[in-house]
């Protein structure tokens, strides 16, 4: 089966982590994913006021897009699957600025609406079939979910906002141990940390600890804007207090493409400010030496 | 005085419910929001008291808080909230009665040439929008 992918703004050009590693685990598990034609920035945040449909404009247009296509929707980040999703279960629930938005963008939204997915759950389901070749054994995982994904819950449908499971089943496919620990569906800051670092700084030192003293040695993610929080924050914080101990951040892609073997070259570490290497010395691919 | 709702209705207060679609007399104080709100400690009024502001009809105090840029629209506080009340958007309103005066709370060119280099589009896009307005 094909679905249009919707990369989104920061997959394909500050994320080459997680986008290579979204491709290559779409070609390994036979998940055709096909780019969506002409996509533009989701727009990055869902706009909270009734009175601004030109926040859905871009999500509204890739719906279409998606449906003209005859595919459903799939995309990896956080960001863009909390915007697309709620703008297509708006689309169903308010004919007045479905109307508004038919009307700017001169196109027709599908009545039957579209469907709109998030990369996890393809994975979840090629990956029950599949035994990876290198098991990530003994890893302990910490799943960070953050708000995107999550809430609001009636709107999103993806996990259970208060105790969501998905990625520690994909961790125990892959053959890691998940961590549960209590700050794991914590907002991270959020786009505030551009504005005043204190309160991200705060959430992150709480998320990070309490994954810590759980036991946890990496986090996942599947937002860049969690994942540059979670790093930008924290070593801030190990800067001037000596006692904070980061915590490597992954994708979730990462941690697949780790267990399937993929091969060094859809593995970018430039992203990383935490060398997440070291944690994961046991599953890397070997480096040939020329 | 009693307070009622036809004496604390301001066309403001009107106009919030508009914008957020919420109703701010459905808001029961009863804090649950703020026990869960990861920048509450950043807030001063913290968010029920944002709440209350706004059933007192006080909306021009409400935006003067530091809760209205501190939200991170995680929306812990409206997946929670008893009464069904979301205050997520109920800040937004807020921040967006402002901007709409024409006063960005953050040019992106006023941030340091640094970060606008290193931080991601996700990160810089939901700033400006926020902020911006
Ligand atoms: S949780 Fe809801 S009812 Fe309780 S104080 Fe907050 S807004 Fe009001
Ligand atoms: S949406 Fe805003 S007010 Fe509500 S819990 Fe999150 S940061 Fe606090």
């Amino acid at each position: 089966m094909k679905y249009s992918y919707f990369p989104g703004c920061t997959l394909p050009t500050q994320m080459k982590n997680f986008e290579l590693t979204v491709r290559w685990t779409a070609r390994r598990l036979g998940i055709e994913l096909e780019e969506l034609d002409s996509w533009q920035c989701c727009q990055a945040v869902f706009p909270l006021s009734t009175d601004s449909p030109m926040g859905l404009v871009a999500s509204f247009r890739a719906l279409i897009n998606a449906h003209q296509a005859g595919r459903a929707l799939v995309t990896c980040c956080s960001g863009c699957f909390h915007v697309i999703k709620r703008t297509a279960h708006l689309m169903a629930r308010d004919q007045e600025t479905r109307q508004k938005l038919e009307a700017f963008c001169e196109q027709e939204y599908p009545p039957e609406g579209v469907q709109v997915l998030h990369y996890l759950d393809l994975l979840l389901s090629s990956l029950e079939s599949v035994q990876p070749p290198v098991p990530l054994k003994d890893l302990r995982v910490g799943a960070y979910y953050g708000c995107l994904l999550l809430r609001p819950e009636d709107e999103l449908g993806f996990d259970d906002p208060e105790d969501p499971q998905k990625m520690e089943r994909l961790v125990r496919l892959l053959g890691a141990e998940p961590v549960l620990y209590a700050y794991r569906t914590e907002c991270c800051g959020s786009y505030s940390s551009l504005l005043d670092r204190a309160g991200a700084e705060a959430a992150v030192r709480a998320i990070v600890s309490s994954a810590r003293r759980a036991g946890a040695q990496v986090l996942v993610t599947s937002c860049p804007l969690c994942f540059w929080n979670l790093e930008e924050s924290s070593l801030a914080l190990a800067t001037r207090e000596p006692s904070f101990a980061p915590l490597p951040v992954l994708y979730f892609t990462q941690l697949v493409a780790l267990a399937l073997a993929a091969p060094d070259e859809c593995l970018d570490w430039s992203a990383h400010r935490i060398d997440p290497r070291p944690a994961v010395a046991a599953f890397l691919p070997e480096v040939k030496e020329a | 005085m009693l307070l009622s709702g036809e004496r604390v209705r301001s066309r403001l207060v009107t106009k919030v419910e508009e914008m957020s679609g919420q109703r701010v007399l459905g808001c029961y104080q009863c804090g649950k929001c703020t026990a869960g709100c990861p920048m509450a400690s950043f807030m001063d009024p913290v968010p029920h008291g944002v709440m209350r502001l706004l059933q007192l009809g006080q909306v021009s105090r409400a935006m003067r808080t530091a809760a209205v840029w501190m939200c991170a629209s995680c929306h812990s506080c409206a997946s929670r909230c008893p009464r069904g009340v979301d205050l997520a958007r109920v800040m937004e309103s807020l921040r967006l009665l402002i901007l709409r005066g024409g006063e960005p709370k953050v040019r992106p060119e006023g941030l340091p040439a640094e970060l606008l280099m290193r931080a991601p589009q996700q990160a810089l896009v939901s700033c400006a929008r926020k902020y911006q307005g």
